[in-house]
């Protein structure tokens, strides 16, 4: 099955226009806040929006949405639209961040142990059950208090809740390669095991993790956006999907916009990875 | 009239990869009482047949026949109407043909619930009760009340497969198709097995369908032989002719994998290459046929009814379909 | 060997596992953390104050010292005094976590019934209508944030068609019973008020559901795959060659079979839902341990959310050792041994 074939089944062709439109808008707008930061000149961060994202204006509060305001404004007369647009980067970031972080140390952990097996396995299978002990909100939310709030603290939190779930899949996956023949053919022609490990294992493992990694990116601005509603991400005025959320929780259900349009973009994000990890996936099996 | 009837069965897999023909224009008919092998490798076919007269085929599976009948009743349609009571199938693996979770007394009593309600009568426990330490004593199997509060996986394979045998008879189908039924099992169990099967069939004057790709398994025990190859009839003709004087080129290759039968000095003469179908032109057996010729690749050769047996081969008659 | 030596080794695990979560914790709130001392004070609290928390918590000791009374603290459920209720942090989780334990309850009915049953329906028409809509709602409700999910059923079920009550734990005017369990429901039974027991019931529905709407999809999931996976195997097609019909080879065998994977994922889903608490009791105004559990995220009070969270890792825990032991009983090739595959 070819690639362009795959994505003409609707739910993964959608899924993948999501992703792809989650991402580029987060480039392109990231850029420019960051050149807008670097110049000294913030309002290259909102050139593209159709509002100032912090512009206040006390005769526009709380607008029902419109062709002017596409989600309304909130309590301070701030478009909706302009700030969840604002806050897309800070999302992207913390997602690729926390899934490739723990990609590299779940992936570093979990194949060396499935690959020696004894006692680093046995060790990895304790450590990370312990972790696995924590519903990984409520560990998270004590990690980041204990180091302090905002998204960086957030994104250290998430990577050390979401490690031990990529070191177990690393392992399976490494258990199931070192049943292949060849794996026992690189070790008679005299590959050191760190060798055979990385020209081996890797890149069949991380094969199969694609899929779970793109899901995953879902799965992790749903769960910072629970942080961000629990006032852990960014701290304001600076806009951010959760936290939006949260300040609109006063005003609901009369106007019910300030919390469930925020809330209803982070449910069509996570969608688009979820369809498009599935997409990823029998792609995979159907290679295999 | 026949119990069993089949003419011209096709059945086709469409899979992401395209599309997959599994049986081309299976055509046989079966008596009561009569034992029928089928004999092939694996991918001839032989167990797509057996799931088809079962209608246990995967939904992708596309089928075609003029008629598939038994005891007139139409298998395309009204399958449901004579599953277990009518055709009843014996998997390959005994492992995982048992259902895990269920002791073996509620899964005998299932089957006999299903005959008793086919039949419109009662369903009474004890009287179940003495029914299945019958049939497992028919099988025989030497402590039935004892199996009969055990699970699967507290058995061994060879009396797993009794259980299932018993099972059959519990429903008393006219129909006993057998799947590899010994082919998971050691060697011992396996003519233990073979023998009760033997036993049964001719006890209680059922037909079987049975397939194995042991011919000399097939010899023990059938009547007849169809020799199955890419999904097409290669030769069907009583057991003892068959094996005395193979016509089809394959079947005197599957005679000579036969370990016994090989000559004292000869090595085993197996049939040479792999099994494939795929990109052929003509018989689907001249890439590996010992005796192939010009002629063999210009067409899929007719089924000719030669000596009172049917073969497809041009070496009688040079006929294509 | 059997199932009590089964039971009694995973015991041993979980309780290896809890004095492995002591140290976790420990490690993050004394050794790693930046500041130990303040931050258990809290922010404002005063140099006095800094000098009693080191005290109490033999912050100033070696920490093979203060390793060993964490330990001692965290068996003896003993979590120090919460500077912002001023009250000793186990009272607290004693009077909160019965609340959500009563709603987590509930919602695992629910989400248990929906996953298995849905997974299953689903599974039986795999590729027709039925599935894709089975598909499409677990899709979504599982992509929505918990806070989006508590909203719209807010909106809808308690402020548009008034059948619910939108927050709180029961109707303000009624006065709580005493409590006896700290299960709400339970108190109010024992002492036969029951205007107070239909309201609390009342003001239970939205989270529940709300818990039970975000945690069904992954048992459903696993459920369909577990269920195909099921259908495919010869035990299956046995049971429908028997003839009892297709619907009793679904539902009965291939079902069985197929919830071994799910009782694992219901102790999964259980450590899920104390998280989703935490989100779900903020919209609703519900007071139980997650509710505790921002309060002291948003008051600063470090004590009571290091003691909740190591609580609540111990139920998991607990679910986890229950989810063992159902297992064992469920699959008699645990239960009774002697598995040829095993």
């Amino acid at each position: 099955m070819s690639v362009p074939k795959l994505f003409k089944n609707p739910a993964s062709a959608l899924g993948l226009a999501i992703v792809v439109l989650f991402y580029a808008w987060s480039i392109l707008e990231g850029t420019l806040q960051v050149l807008g930061y670097a110049l000294n000149d913030p309002r290259l961060g909102w050139i593209l929006l159709p509002y100032n994202p912090f512009e206040t204006s006390i005769q526009n509060t709380l607008l029902p949405p419109s062709f002017s305001h596409l989600m309304g404004t909130d309590d301070l007369g701030r478009d909706i639209f302009s700030r969840v647009l604002y806050a897309a980067p800070i999302d992207a970031l913390v997602s690729v961040c926390v899934v490739a972080g723990a990609v590299l140390i779940g992936g570093a952990l979990g194949l060396t142990a499935g690959f020696f097996g004894g006692y680093a396995d046995e060790a990895n299978m304790r450590v990370t059950d312990l972790f696995l002990a924590f519903p990984a909100l409520i560990l998270a939310l004590t990690i980041e208090y204990t180091f302090g709030r905002g998204a960086f603290y957030a994104t250290l939190a998430m990577l050390i809740v979401w490690w031990p779930t990529y070191a177990r899949l690393f392992r399976a996956e490494a258990l199931r390669i070192k049943k292949m023949k060849f794996v026992d053919a690189a070790l008679l022609s005299g590959l050191s095991r760190l060798e055979i490990i990385a020209k081996h294992f890797v890149r069949p493992s991380l094969n199969t993790v694609l899929s779970y990694f793109t899901i995953d990116l879902g799965n992790v601005i749903l769960f910072y956006s629970v942080l961000s509603f629990l006032g852990l991400g960014q701290q304001p005025p600076y806009p951010e999907w959760g936290a939006m959320v949260a300040s609109g929780l006063n005003y609901f259900p009369k106007w019910w916009w300030y919390s469930l349009c925020p809330g209803i973009v982070i449910t069509i994000v996570v969608i688009g990875a979820a369809l498009l990890g599935d997409a990823l996936r029998d792609y995979i099996a159907g290679e295999t | 009239m026949a119990l069993l009837e089949v003419e011209n069965l096709s059945v086709e897999y469409n899979t992401k990869s395209g599309c997959v023909l599994a049986l081309r224009n299976v055509s046989f008919s079966l008596d009561e009482g009569e034992v029928l092998g089928i004999v092939g490798e694996s991918g001839s076919g032989k167990s797509t047949l057996a799931l088809a007269l079962s209608g246990l085929l995967e939904r992708s599976a596309v089928i075609k026949a003029h008629r598939m009948t038994f005891c007139g009743v139409d298998l395309l349609g009204n399958i449901e109407s004579v599953r277990g009571t009518g055709v009843f199938m014996v998997f390959q693996d005994p492992f995982s043909s048992l259902n895990p979770l269920m002791k073996i007394r509620q899964q005998l009593f299932e089957a006999i619930k299903v005959r008793c309600d086919r039949a419109k009568l009662s369903f009474n426990e004890d009287e179940a009760r003495k029914e299945a330490i019958e049939l497992l004593k028919e099988v025989r199997i030497t402590d039935p009340e004892d199996v009969l509060e055990r699970y699967p996986h507290q058995l061994s394979g060879g009396q797993t497969q009794r259980v299932m045998i018993a099972m059959a008879l519990a429903e008393k189908p006219k129909l006993l198709i057998a799947d590899e039924p010994t082919t998971a099992l050691d060697v011992i169990t396996q003519a233990q097995v073979l023998s009760v099967f033997k036993n049964v069939v001719n006890r209680r004057h059922m037909s079987m369908i049975f397939i194995t790709h042991d011919l000399a398994v097939a010899s023990q025990i059938c009547d007849r032989i169809m020799v199955l190859y890419g999904g097409m009839v290669q030769e069907m003709g009583s057991t003892s002719e068959v094996l005395k004087d193979p016509k089809h080129p394959y079947t005197l290759g599957l005679i000579g994998s036969i370990p016994n039968k090989s000559k004292e000095e000869g090595e085993l003469s197996s049939i040479k290459g792999y099994y494939t179908t795929t990109g052929i032109r003509g018989c689907l057996f001249s890439p590996r046929c010992p005796f192939v010729r010009e002629g063999c690749t210009k067409g899929v050769p007719r089924l000719n009814a030669v000596d009172g047996r049917l073969v497809r081969c041009i070496n009688y008659g040079e006929q294509y379909e | 060997m059997g199932v009590i030596g089964y039971i009694i080794g995973r015991a041993i695990r979980s309780f290896f596992l809890v004095l492995g979560v002591a140290a976790l914790t420990f490690l993050l709130t004394h050794v790693v953390a930046p500041n130990p001392a303040y931050i258990w004070a809290g922010p404002h609290a005063s140099k006095s104050v800094v000098q009693a928390v080191i005290q109490e918590y033999k912050l100033n000791q070696p920490y093979y010292v203060q390793l060993f009374y964490y330990i001692l603290s965290t068996l003896s459920f003993n979590y120090g005094v919460s500077p912002y209720f001023k009250e000793p942090v186990s009272t607290l989780i004693a009077t909160y976590l019965p609340r959500t334990l009563e709603i987590v309850v509930f919602a695992m009915v629910i989400t248990a019934f929906l996953g298995i049953y849905g997974g299953a329906f689903a599974a039986a028409h795999k590729d027709r209508a039925p599935d894709y809509a089975v598909r499409v709602f677990y899709l979504v409700s599982w992509s929505m944030p918990p806070f989006l999910v508590a909203l719209l059923l807010q909106l809808f079920l308690a402020y548009e068609l008034k059948l619910l009550p939108p927050n709180l734990l029961a109707d303000p005017a009624l006065t709580p019973p005493k409590e006896i369990t700290g299960f709400l429901l339970v108190d109010a039974l024992i002492e036969h008020d029951y205007a107070f027991f239909y309201s609390a019931l009342r003001h239970l529905v939205l989270p529940t559901l709300s818990l039970a709407l975000i945690s069904f999809g992954i048992i459903t999931r696993i459920m369909r795959s577990s269920m195909l996976q099921s259908m495919r195997g010869d035990f299956y097609r046995t049971a429908i060659m028997k003839g009892i019909g297709r619907r009793r080879a679904i539902y009965v065998h291939a079902l069985k079979n197929s919830l071994i994977p799910v009782i694992t994922l219901l102790a999964l889903t259980f450590s899920f839902m104390i998280a989703g608490s935490v989100v779900i009791e903020e919209v609703f105004s519900y007071q139980g341990i997650g509710y505790l559990v921002t309060q002291a995220l948003y008051n600063y009070d470090y004590p009571t959310l290091v003691g909740s969270t190591v609580v609540i890792a111990i139920f998991v825990i607990l679910a986890n050792f229950v989810a063992d032991v159902m297992y064992a009983l469920v699959d008699p090739r645990i239960r009774l041994g002697g598995g040829e595959t095993e």
